[in-house]
């Protein structure tokens, strides 16, 4: 099946766009990947089984080119993240907390902590979209976590 | 509330900026004067304009409304009528009524994933306030509205520049991406414009700044 590109970009672009954003932590690089994911979406002939399975084809296009991008950038060693978050709007100073704390997660936990807590993914789910095993996605789980909790403290819950 | 709660929350923050997805004007423009042929352009959008501009470039009523634009930094009178191949035609006269500078174009606005409505004549010229010219004495000028830059100097070796400029012409302060590219074959060039860059914001060089 194919669904009407404009359509799915009303649907899914901010889940695109936070995507990108949770691995490449640049606001004008997740634009650029916003777009560059669905042009490639609009240009492909590849033919979906439902529109999970194209959500889940564009968060996979987003997050492997925001790896990309955020590799590349950080060889030029540029921070511009603190700038950017003081334009957002968090609707509590914890939100905000929260924000800084996953950003400072090493990226191959960025994107599998998004995809579980934003995305609402399963374990399998995740494994199958970054094609890694379970049991990696399961380690990368728990490692975040408990990076989270201790950067947050009691802000972090003890549960999943 | 849970974790997951509380990462939703957050990171529903972020949004696209809105501003960048506005559909912006594309166009297409080939100029006859001085034997120069404005080529098709790299973005893609631009090439779907280039493709779609026969059809679209339909008749405004033969002859003729007269408009205003900016031309090599000066706002001059142009006289605007249908060409037999569809595209409009425009003519720049001296005070003497003499054609000084002819020219045609036509374009499309695309919105988002190619739908597409057909541009007026004052809107394609809108979306030529920016333009390119090799002076007597060689050097290639860019021309936007009253602004003047000499760009000879910024070509790379495989004959690209790629710049941008602050454009004002909406009411706001907006970075203009300019993508150039000369032909060595027919010795014209090709350019478009964007608000967003082709490629990293760092290979774009500042005009005015």
């Amino acid at each position: 099946m194919r669904s009407d590109t404009q359509v799915l970009f009303e649907t899914y672009r901010q889940n695109v766009y936070a995507a990108a954003f949770s691995v490449c932590k640049n606001a004008a690089d997740a634009e650029d990947i916003l777009q560059e994911t669905f042009l490639q979406y609009h240009q492909t002939n590849k033919q979906f089984d439902s529109e999970q399975h194209i959500r889940a084809w564009l968060l996979r296009v987003a997050l492997n080119r925001a790896k990309d991008v955020y590799r590349k950038r950080k060889r030029r060693n540029e921070t511009p993240l603190e700038d950017y978050m003081e334009t957002l709007t968090f609707p509590s100073p914890e939100s905000g907390a929260l924000f800084s704390a996953v950003m400072a997660l090493p990226e191959h936990y960025r994107s599998v902590i998004h995809l579980f807590y934003y995305e609402d993914y399963t374990i399998d789910e995740i494994a199958k979209l970054l094609h890694l095993t379970q049991s990696n996605v399961k380690v990368r789980l728990s490692r975040g976590r408990k990076l989270l909790k201790e950067s947050l403290g009691e802000d972090w819950n003890d549960d999943e | 509330m849970t974790n997951k709660e509380k990462y939703k929350e957050t990171f529903r923050v972020l949004q696209p900026d809105a501003e960048q997805w506005e559909v912006q004007p594309m166009k297409h423009n080939i100029r006859t004067f001085k034997t120069k042929r404005i080529l098709a352009v790299a973005a893609v959008v631009v090439i779907l304009a280039v493709a779609a501009v026969g059809a679209y470039a339909a008749d405004v009523g033969g002859i003729q409304t007269t408009l205003k634009t900016w031309f090599h930094g000066r706002e001059v009178d142009v006289d605007v009528s249908t060409g037999e191949d569809g595209e409009y035609k425009f003519e720049v006269k001296d005070e003497n009524g003499e054609v000084t500078t002819a020219f045609g174009g036509g374009g499309v606005e695309l919105g988002l994933f190619g739908k597409e409505r057909k541009l007026s004549p004052q809107e394609v010229l809108d979306a030529n306030n920016l333009d390119i010219v090799t002076n007597e004495d060689g050097r290639m000028m860019l021309y936007y509205y009253d602004q003047s830059y000499d760009i000879t100097d910024l070509f790379s070796a495989d004959g690209k520049c790629k710049v941008c400029l602050t454009d004002s012409s909406t009411g706001r302060d907006k970075t203009l991406y300019i993508d150039i590219e000369l032909d060595n074959e027919t010795g014209g060039y090709g350019y478009s414009t964007d608000y967003r860059a082709h490629g990293s914001k760092a290979d774009y060089i500042w005009l005015d700044k």
